[in-house]
This record gives C-alpha cells, structure tokens and sequence, in this order.
C-alpha cells in the first residue's frame, strides 16, 4: 500500500472498524482476519474461489508473472503474456485514451476515485496523475500486478486491493467517483444460481453506497443492441450470434443449448441501461457513445440527443476503419440511418450516473 | 473541468457574443487516436483533447474548446493568434479558427475557438477512396479541391506576410540532410554527403524570401473543416522568420501524398512515386497531375527544373523526417519510424537520378479506376439521378403501393415499430 488512507476502509463481513496486524488486517467487530500478499489485502470473502488474472491466465501462473513484474518489470511481464491476435495488453495499459472520459466526471487532486475491475491498471494508474485512486479487484494477482506497478512508476496517492465489488470493504459515502468499466457485464458470473440482472443492480447499488452525495459513477459497457449483432457478429462475453438480440429466456435456452452454460454474462439496451440505473438509485444518468469502443475511446459522444451522434459520424466517421463486407454494411448504416436509430446501434456507451441530481432522462 | 468550463463559457458568453440558453450544454470530448501507442512517454493529461460545445437541439458546435498539453502556454496561444488574426483578415476568409479566448481551468491551458463546419481533408479523402462514397469521380473532384484550397492558403499568406531579402535557403536544407544522417544512420549509404551537397546547390539556385508559414505536418486536422488551420504552435514566431513560403506549401504537400487515402488510391506505388509522377509527368498522372501543377504555382515553385523541384522536396522530406523522428524517439513507433523513412531516403535518392537523368523512366502513377468505382459507378454523374431514374423510382414506388400494398405498408409499420421499441425501456 503506498498511501496510507486506512480510515475508508471497512470490514467487507460486518461493516466493522478494521486493525492492521503485521501481514494481515483484522475486523475488531467480528475478529475476521484478511491476509496482506505482496503489499495486497485481501479483503475479498471469497477470493480462493477467484479462478484467475488479467482474464486469461490461471491461479498458478500468476505469482511467477508477479515474480517477473518485481524481476523485470511490469511492461516485461506485460508483454510476456501477449498472445497472438489479442488486443495489444501493454498499450491498453498505457494509452492515454483509455482515460479520455475523465472531464466527465470532474475529478481534483483531493478526489477519491474508486476502480472496480481494475485489471492492468490502465485507468486507475493514469488516473493517479489527477486525484487518489483505490484500485479493486478480485484477482488478487492483478491487484499486486496494479501495486507493482504504481510502485516501480513512481505512483503516490494509489491503493490496491482485492475485494468483491458486490461487497466493497469501504465505509458509506467515502468515493467521489467509482468506475466501472468492462465489468458490469460479468458480475452475473459471480452468483451463478441468481438473476444475473439482480446480481448487477446490487453491485451498482453498492457503488452507489460508497459515493459521496454528490459523487459519480462512470459506468463503460457494450450495448446488448449494437448493430453488428443483427449482422450476425457473435456477441463478445457469450460468443453467441444474436444471443443479445433475443428475449432473455429465448437467450437463456440458446445458451444453455449451444454451450451448456446458462446466460449469465448481460448486456442491455440503452433505455434498459438507464431503467437499471434508476432501479438502482442513480436519479440522473447522462449516455455517452464511447467511439471506436470503450477501451480506448477517441470520441465521447453524448447520444442524448441524436443530432449530435449524427453531427459526430458526419465529421468523423472513416470508412477506412470498416473493412469486408460486414463493417461496410455498418458504416453505411451509421452514415445514413436515422438519427434515431443511431444512438441506439453503436458498440459502446458509458454512462456517467449522479448519485443525487444531475440530469434526469426519461 | 466541464463545469468549469461551461461556467467559464456562461461567465463570457456576452464579451464572445454567445446566446445561451438555461439548460446545460452538451459536450462532445475528441482525443487524436494517436495518443495511443505513439506518444507513449506522454502522462494523460499532458495531451490535448478537444472539446465541442453545443447548445441543446443545436446540430453543429457553437464553441470548441481544447484542453492544451504542457507545452503551450497562455502567452503561446495568445502569441499565435496575434500573427493570426492579421492573417486571416487579409486572406478574406477564417483560415485560424477565430480564438475568444484562453484561460486556465484545473491546471490546464484551455483555449476557446470558433467551430468550422465539415470533415477535415483527411476524412473526406478518405471517404472518396474507400467504403461505399468512394469514386473516380469524388477523388478527382476531392483532390481538386484540397489542393486548390491549400494552394491558396499559402499563396494568400506569402502575399499577406512581411518578408526580408530572398535568401539562399542551401545551407539550412543540408543542415537537415545532415541531421536526418545522425538521427538515421543508415541512410548514409543512399544520402551521401555529395547528394547533399548537390541538393544544397540547386536549391541555393532559387533564393527564397521568408514568410508567414502554415507549420501543420499533416494533412488532417484536429478540428473539422478543410479549409481551418488549427496551428498553435510555440515557436511559430521564429518558424515564419525562417521558413521561406514555398518550403510551408511543400511540407503541407508531402503530407498530403503520405496520408494513408492517397497511398490507398495508388495502392502500386509509393507516396514519393507518385509525387515523383506528378513532377516528371505532370498532367499525364491520373487526378493528381493537373492539381498539383496549380499548386506548385501558387506556392511559387513553377517553372523550376525538375531537378531543382526535387531538390525542394528532398530538403523538406529531411525536415520533416528530423522533427517526426526527433518527437517519436521514445515512443513504440520510433523503430518503425526509422525504418519507414529509410526506405524513402532511398526512395528519394533513386527518384532524384531518374528525375536528372531520363524523367520518362520514372513510372506514372495510375489509380484503378473499376475498384474505385466499383458497384457505384456513374452516381457522379449528374445524370445518375437524372429523370430516367427518378422516373424508375417513381413506378418502383407506385408499383410496390399498389401492387403489393401489404408489403409496403408492413414495412412501414415494421420501420416505426424498430423505433418505437428502441425508444421503450423495460424489455428484459
């Protein structure tokens, strides 16, 4: 831990006041116990059943990518689980545009921003530069990778830890913002006996618990609507073609049929997104088109109002970047469907959501 | 920072002659995609992102604001702009966007500026090479008017601009030459000191005055519009006292010839190819020739030797290769980089002597005219939507009405339905 801001943090079991032994830390409430690996804590009531880091590698490779992030460095050990025809992990650690959305949540160097699903560390590391970041993940491997990182690049007001983002081991009101982005979608994953749908709202009503009142969260996900999806482009989590384009049952017993495994990974449309929101608390949501995708984003489009969505693509939109038949077919789409039909047929949106306030959208 | 921002905006809105309504304005944030992977070294933050502001129901931006990087000031803006303003009054027409003002919001410069309406060059380029606007006929008609409209800029700016004595501009050109060599050792083996100085005395031939120079390395732009010049550029003070006009009018060219449409359009060639083509060749180069003679005459280069011409090019190539090089050099493009412009030194080289010697050899540059048209052959023409075809149309619709009622009718419903289920939350 480079910084010490102990007083945020909670026990994730009891909402206990938290004691810190050497190499653990510890409920005085409910004497539950957390280990501290690498500098970590785990503070993660079901971190043993985490199955493994950065989405590809299992348990046991992690501590020698660890090992080899303190021995070589972390950019080495970026690089040294590349694999051919991935997206590039290093740039995606490092692009500036990976944070380019970060004006919209207003952000100042006595903020407290709190990354949930932190990964590599590609937003809470950049995020660092601008205001305190708590860095939280359930993979333990990541959360010490994220640590080594800030570690060897100088990053001061950065915490990392493991901890269930459904469970957060932080007091009420403590956050400015709370990001989530590429994650929403596999919090279903995690209950796999309850509505996958129940299970995001609670873990976006637990991001709403530790905002302050007048905090945000930054919300990245795919639109279960896109257009590439009725093209019959397999929807990314699922692998499935069209799965998101059905009904959930019909989806559910596609997926069952196709893959034995039930649908538990949700993606949604963009009034579906905002009823979620609601339901979860957030009175006022504002939509953004995250242009080309919500990983590296170039443009942050209000869709809102679709006027602007088709001012963006008038301007901007490449056909150079639409190669084969398919993606043509979705550039001429964007170049001239309706306005309308356009803010609700991109990839990606992010949605900044005010706890209290805001702008309130039907 | 947008609150601020907006409050910034609102707190002016009366000195900028803004009309702003009540409710909140919108905001569109553009960051260059390059940022990413290029200018790795670079902390967020330090690099600029432009942000368009709109007025609610509004379709276009009524103010840009760009969030600068560290390295221009508020003095730099306002310095800038000082040489701007003057310049745009006596082109006639906003060649900078207009600035209202500069101010510092959360510890960063923002500068506020007029919006200009449509895609930049590259876009539009882009867009007349490939995906399904692409034609024959928009690319030459595209190129024609780039070109025109950079050729004017810079023709308007050497007339508009103070110059001092014409000056031989040999020695800055091998200084180039010769600092590409130390940041590219390899090109020695086609850049020979020699060639060097060879370049340095035929361009020592045309003595050049200085002049209000446009310092854009690209052809694309930040902020829409071809015919905007987004240049906010530290030194640009001591760039217009030392680059001559032409040598600004070539840097834009070679930028225009590198940008990935042109290469797609002449995908059998290189970018210096094809600018080779247009030197030897002239007007007999597909869509390229005729416009790119009129440019060398507005930037005042027509009429010289193809020698002597190449002699330009090269010394601009080395000038901009130097500064690419020199801003990439601890990014993960730089080797890639070095390499991309060793082999056009060698290029450079190879079209020098075919230029000296027998110009027809050098190969003229063709665009595939049936791929570029492909399935959209003839919607140039005027013709193509002429009576013939809206007659088509007309009968397609009445037969599809009349004929066949229940389709059209269902697809009607079926359009309104997709809208109305899009706009309905509550499906899942």
């Amino acid at each position: 831990m480079s910084t010490d801001w102990f007083d945020i943090y909670r026990c994730p079991a009891c909402a206990g006041t938290l004691a810190r032994d050497p190499g653990r830390w510890r409920c005085e409430a409910c004497a539950a116990e957390f280990p501290v690996r690498r500098g970590v804590p785990i503070l993660d009531l079901k971190e043993s059943s985490f199955p493994g880091f950065l989405g590809v590698m299992r348990r046991r490779h992690g501590e020698e990518f660890l090992d080899l992030a303190e021995a070589q460095g972390w950019e080495a050990a970026l690089r040294s689980i590349q694999r051919p025809g991935e997206p590039d992990r290093l740039l995606e650690a490092v692009a500036p545009n990976r944070v380019s959305w970060r004006y919209l949540i207003g952000l100042e160097p006595s903020s407290l921003v709190v990354d949930i699903g932190t990964g590599s560390g590609g937003v809470a590391c950049q995020l660092s530069a601008d205001c305190r970041v708590v860095a939280v993940d359930r993979s333990h491997v990541d959360a010490a990778f994220v640590a080594i990182r800030a570690r060897q690049s100088g990053l001061q007001p950065l915490n990392s830890i493991v901890a269930d983002g459904c469970r957060l081991p932080l007091r009420d009101g403590v956050a400015d913002a709370v990001t989530l982005i590429g994650v929403l979608e596999w919090v279903g994953t995690d209950f796999p006996g309850r509505d996958p749908r129940e299970s995001q709202l609670e873990a976006l009503r637990e991001a709403r618990r530790v905002l302050k009142p007048d905090g945000r969260l930054y919300l990245a996900i795919e639109n279960g609507r896109y257009f590439g999806y009725y093209l019959g482009m397999p929807e990314p989590h699922a692998r499935l073609r069209y799965v998101s384009l059905m009904e959930r049952e019909a989806g559910e017993r596609y997926s069952r049929d196709a893959r034995r495994e039930p649908l538990l990974e949700l993606t949604h449309s963009l009034p579906d997104y905002r009823a979620l929101l609601a339901e979860a608390g957030f009175p006022g949501v504002e939509a953004y088109w995250l242009h080309p995708d919500y990983r590296l984003p170039h443009a942050v489009v209000p869709v809102d109002d679709p006027d602007i969505a088709r001012w963006y693509v008038d301007q901007y939109l490449d056909p150079r970047w639409y190669g084969g038949p398919v993606h043509q077919a979705m550039y001429a789409f964007f170049r001239y469907a309706p306005a309308e039909f356009l803010a609700h047929s991109v990839r990606d949106y992010g949605f900044v959501a005010h706890k209290e306030g805001g702008e309130i959208h039907a | 920072m947008l609150e601020p921002m907006e409050r910034h905006i609102r707190g002016h809105a009366a000195s900028w002659g803004l009309g702003l309504p009540g409710q909140r304005l919108r905001a569109v944030l553009r960051s260059n995609p390059e940022n990413d992977g290029i200018v790795r070294e670079f902390a967020a933050g330090q690099i600029g992102t432009i942000v368009f502001w709109f007025r609610p129901g509004e379709r276009k931006p009524f103010l840009v604001a760009k969030i600068l990087g560290a390295a221009l000031t508020e003095a730099a803006v306002m310095q800038c702009w000082e040489l701007q303003r003057p310049a745009n009054s006596a082109l006639g027409y906003a060649l900078f966007p207009a600035i209202h003002g500069v101010t510092q919001i959360a510890g960063a410069t923002v500068v506020f500026m007029e919006p200009v309406e449509g895609p930049n060059n590259e876009v539009q380029l882009a867009r007349a090479v490939a995906g399904p606007e692409r034609s024959f006929d928009a690319l030459c008609r595209v190129v024609a008017q780039q070109l025109r409209e950079l050729g004017g800029a810079v023709r308007g700016l050497q007339a508009a601009g103070t110059s001092g004595e014409a000056v031989k501009w040999g020695s800055a050109a091998a200084a180039a030459a010769r600092r590409f060599l130390d940041l590219c050792p390899a090109a020695a083996a086609s850049v020979t000191g020699e060639r060097i100085a060879r370049m340095a005395e035929l361009i020592d031939t045309v003595p050049l005055r200085a002049h209000f120079v446009l310092s854009e390395d690209h052809m694309a732009n930040y902020l829409p519009g071809p015919r905007a010049v987004d240049q906010l550029v530290p030194n640009i003070r001591a760039l217009c006292a030392q680059w001559p006009g032409p040598v600004s009018g070539l840097r834009l060219l070679l930028g225009f010839f590198r940008a990935s449409p042109i290469r797609g359009a002449y995908e059998t060639f290189s970018w210096l190819e094809a600018l080779a083509g247009c030197v030897a060749h002239g007007d007999r180069v597909e869509v390229l020739g005729p416009p790119v003679r009129r440019y060398f005459e507005d930037i005042g280069l027509a009429g010289l030797s193809r020698e002597v011409l190449w002699a330009f090019v090269s010394a601009v190539f080395f000038m901009r290769a130097c500064q690419e090089l020199e801003f990439y050099s601890r990014s993960a493009k730089a080797a890639a980089l070095r390499e991309e412009h060793l082999a056009c030194a060698a290029d450079l080289e190879r079209l020098a002597g075919l230029l000296r010697g027998d110009a027809a050899q050098v190969p003229i540059p063709r665009v595939d005219r049936e791929q570029l048209d492909g399935e959209f052959r003839g919607r140039d023409d005027p013709e193509f939507f002429g009576p013939p075809r809206l007659a088509a149309l007309a009968r397609f619709q009445y037969w599809a009405q009349e004929r066949h009622a229940g389709t059209y009718r269902a697809v009607r419903w079926l359009y309104r339905l997709a809208l109305g289920v899009m706009e309905r939350p509550g499906r899942r």
